[in-house]
């Protein structure tokens, strides 16, 4: 697969709402799209169809070209900030080589840019589909689409 | 849970989860899974644990 095949099933993702927008340790946020599934893992977070892990990545979070937050602000200020983006449908994905600088854009003028920050050893974000895959993109100019269809 | 070992900064607490991470692969001798870590986040996240608290609570999890 190719990486216009990955944008390509990404877009499934087009036109579905965030919702359960979190902030997860440092700056992780998560982002679950699509039906709730049954919690299974004896934790308490309830996952979407698809759940969106930005994860070793730099980002900032815009709305009508004025900055919300950033990934390295405080907490406090970015856990107000992405409540913005509950319930937002999303509009589009563009994934720019070599490196994967990825912006997602919503509905309202939001905007989630992400800035890809290592070129090895850690993944800039990574996405679990329905289909029981999960898509990576990073290190560097790496992507991958795993399946792991088997519940861990 | 332990909040000895927190990094200031978000970045760089976010290497520590991935560090930890590998050292839990190490220890236990096999690679987790993406849904391994994600399960581990839920787990650990708001809670403020540092390197060998999130260590611990994987061996916990993963350790069998």
């Amino acid at each position: 697969m190719n990486i216009n095949e990955v944008k390509s099933r990404i877009s499934l993702l087009l036109g579905q709402k965030a919702w359960g927008v979190s902030l997860g340790v440092g700056s992780f946020l998560t982002l679950e799209f699509g039906q709730p599934l049954l919690n299974t893992n004896g934790h308490q977070q309830v996952h979407g169809e698809w759940h969106l892990w930005i994860y070793n990545c730099v980002w900032r979070l815009e709305q009508a070209g004025k900055v919300l937050a950033a990934s390295e602000d405080e907490r406090s200020k970015i856990e107000s900030a992405i409540v913005r983006l509950e319930g937002l449908s999303l509009q589009s994905i563009d994934i720019q080589p070599p490196i994967w600088d990825t912006v997602f854009t919503f509905e309202n003028e939001v905007i989630l840019r992400l800035f890809s920050i290592y070129s090895e050893d850690y993944e800039h974000w990574m996405l679990y589909t329905p289909d029981g895959n999960v898509l990576s993109l990073g290190p560097g100019s790496n992507w991958s689409y795993d399946n792991e269809a088997i519940p861990a | 849970m332990s909040s000895e070992g927190t990094p200031k900064g978000n970045r760089a607490q976010n290497k520590q989860f991935t560090d930890a991470i590998r050292e839990i692969e190490k220890l236990i001798g096999r690679k987790l899974s993406k849904r391994e870590v994600r399960r581990l986040h839920d787990a650990i996240s708001g809670q403020d644990y540092g390197y060998h608290g999130i260590i611990e609570e994987g061996l916990k999890e993963f350790d069998n």
